[in-house]
Order: C-alpha cells, then structure tokens, then sequence
C-alpha cells in the first residue's frame, strides 16, 4: 500500500489507491474523472453511501477513503 | 381430431392447460416470466453472455458489485438493458454481515433497485454461507427495506428462520457454488419447499439441465444456474437446455408424479390377452 507509508493521513484513498488529481474534489467530479458514464455507478466515503443526488456539494478531504463501484459479472 | 403432425407444441399445451391458470412467480409483489435466474459470472465474452441471457428466456440476473474497472468497454448493466432482464445485485465476496450491508447500500445506490441476493461465505474454500451472520445481514436489510434474497444452506430451519426474518425468498443450495454436483440433499430441499411461506429458489450446485429440473420437481419455485451456463462448452444451448428444464419441472411438479413402488405394476390390461 503506497499511501499507507508514513502519509496515510494525507493522502485522499480511491478504490484502494493514492488519488493523484486534484483535492479536495467533489463527488461528481470525482465520479466524472474515473468512469466513462456515472450510470451503474455508486460511491461510498469511510463505509458510507453518498446518494447520487449529494455528489455534487460532497466534498472528498485527504485522509478519507473513497470505494466507487459498478456492476460486475457474477454470480 | 386435429392432425396431430400439424399442431405446434403451444397447441397441445393449450389443450392440458387452464389459460386462466398463468402459474406465475411472484416475489416480493413483483410477477417474474421465467422461473429461469440467471448468473453472469464466468463467462468468456460479453457477446456469449448475451447470448446465452437470451437463450435462457430469463427476466433476472444477478450482478456483482465491484470497485470500478476504468478499461471495461462493455456496460453489463446495458447488456441487461437491452435485453429488458431486471437486476439483481448480489453480495459475493462478503464474509460479514457488515460488508454485506455496505455492499446492498452501494447497489442499491447504482442500481436503483431494493433487491438484493445475500450472500455471506464463510471461507473461500467451500464458498457456503455463514448462517448466523447470513441471519444478521438479512434481518438489517430487511430493517433497511430491502427485498432479500439471502443464498443459504440447505438446512430447513436456516430457511425458516430467514423466512421469518422477513426475506422476500430464501435461496437454498444444492451444492457448493460452481460444483456442478447438483442437489446432494433433496429431502432437505424438499422440506424446505414444502413448508416455506416464500419462494424457494434453488441456488448454487446446478451442473446440468436434469438437475435443474429436479428441483422443480422436488418443490423449489425457481433456479438460479450461473456456472453451469456460462462454462458449459456451448452456454448458448446450455441455457436453452436450462429454460427447458426449469418449464419441464415445473410442469412435472404441477402434473404429480406417480409414487414409487418396489414391484412393476403393468400399465396393458391382461383382460382380452392372447393366449396359445
């Protein structure tokens, strides 16, 4: 875990990864920059579902830890 | 008399059916067409899997819920758009019942839909389901207001405790997932469907078509086959196969199968026999 050495406080998590853009960010732009449509999509911040209708005003902080999920095949 | 040789199948099922008598599924208020769910795991190419969806007649699929793959071109939920199948989120790869509710929220969120198939594994050996926080996740989404669907063992008190936790449908196995072995308990299957108050849809285990006719047979409302299509040689014909078989069972199951005996018992009357 890179973000984990000494700067896991700092550093703004997405789906396990250190984010390199810009923070703070917000939710939709978050969602904007890493999925080709926000259709199928959810976002989730420290274990918490943001609805779709707070992405925009829902300001992501270093030290926070994003999931952004889609579907997937299975079972 | 009709000429037998000219009436199509759909005919002759007209004549030994009540068309006021439609049979239908329903879960949770919502009429289902095929009593067919289908997986969308483990298959080779976006096109085979919608190939085989359309081929296996079915108006639900399961999905699962994944960090975001930024280089995946093929939407699935647009596949299952285009086909008109509905969605059912699933839980996989949760082993408490704390991810599993995280993982119901997020799908809900993406999917707009309060339906969720519950899966909560144990280890990742035997894949089977963890009963007691299985029991937890579907009593606090059930308290959330989902619709559940909790994947569960074959064991007839698991089932009814679900049932009475207040889940829309309770989805025993037949085996472990993606064995292929079949139902290895069908007196414990057939409890279970003889004294749910909901829907049994049998889940996990199915590895060939007369396997999923079976569980019609022996009670069960529905079957979900993932594998068994999607790494079948041909998921195409498998899941036609599978569409057939899960019709056939029902039908049996309706019809009433003849008790088994131990002795023949001649169908031909001997009365007017031949004899030198």
């Amino acid at each position: 875990m890179a973000g984990a050495e000494g700067t896991g406080q700092s550093v703004l998590t997405v789906n396990g990864q250190p984010w390199n853009g810009p923070v703070p960010i917000t939710a939709a732009d978050l969602v904007a920059s890493v999925c080709p449509s926000p259709r199928g999509i959810a976002v989730a911040c420290d274990r918490e579902v943001i609805p779709r209708s707070l992405w925009a005003t829902t300001v992501f902080h270093p030290g926070q830890v994003i999931e952004v999920v889609s579907a997937a095949a299975g079972g | 008399m009709d000429d037998a040789r000219g009436s199509s199948e759909h005919d002759v099922l007209d004549r030994v059916s009540d068309p006021e008598d439609t049979d239908a599924l329903v879960i949770a208020g919502t009429t289902l067409s095929s009593r067919l769910i289908m997986g969308t795991g483990g298959m080779a190419s976006p096109e085979s899997l919608r190939q085989a969806l359309e081929a296996s007649g079915t108006s639900l699929a399961t999905v699962a819920v994944r960090r975001i793959d930024p280089t995946m071109r093929h939407s699935l939920i647009d596949i299952l758009d285009e086909l008109s199948i509905s969605v059912l989120p699933n839980t996989a790869g949760c082993y408490t019942a704390a991810e599993a509710l995280l993982t119901a929220r997020l799908a809900r969120e993406a999917f707009e839909t309060n339906w969720v198939k519950l899966e909560v594994i144990a280890d990742d050996q035997t894949l089977l389901p963890d009963s007691l926080e299985l029991l937890s996740a579907a009593e606090a989404l059930v308290a959330d207001g989902f619709t559940v669907l909790p994947y569960c063992s074959d064991d007839p008190t698991v089932a009814r405790r679900l049932a009475q936790a207040g889940c829309a449908a309770v989805m025993p196995l037949g085996s472990p997932i993606g064995s292929g072995q079949g139902i290895l308990n069908p007196h414990n299957i057939a409890l279970i469907a003889a004294e749910s108050p909901v829907p049994v849809i049998l889940d996990a285990g199915i590895g060939t078509a007369s396997d999923a006719a079976r569980a019609l047979e022996l009670g069960c409302s529905a079957v979900l086959v993932a594998s068994a299509v999607t790494r079948a040689r041909h998921p195409g014909r498998m899941a036609m196969a599978m569409r057939h078989a899960v019709e056939a069972g029902r039908l049996a199951y309706r019809a009433g199968r003849i008790p088994r005996r131990d002795q023949a018992e001649a169908s031909s009357a001997f009365d007017g026999l031949v004899t030198t």
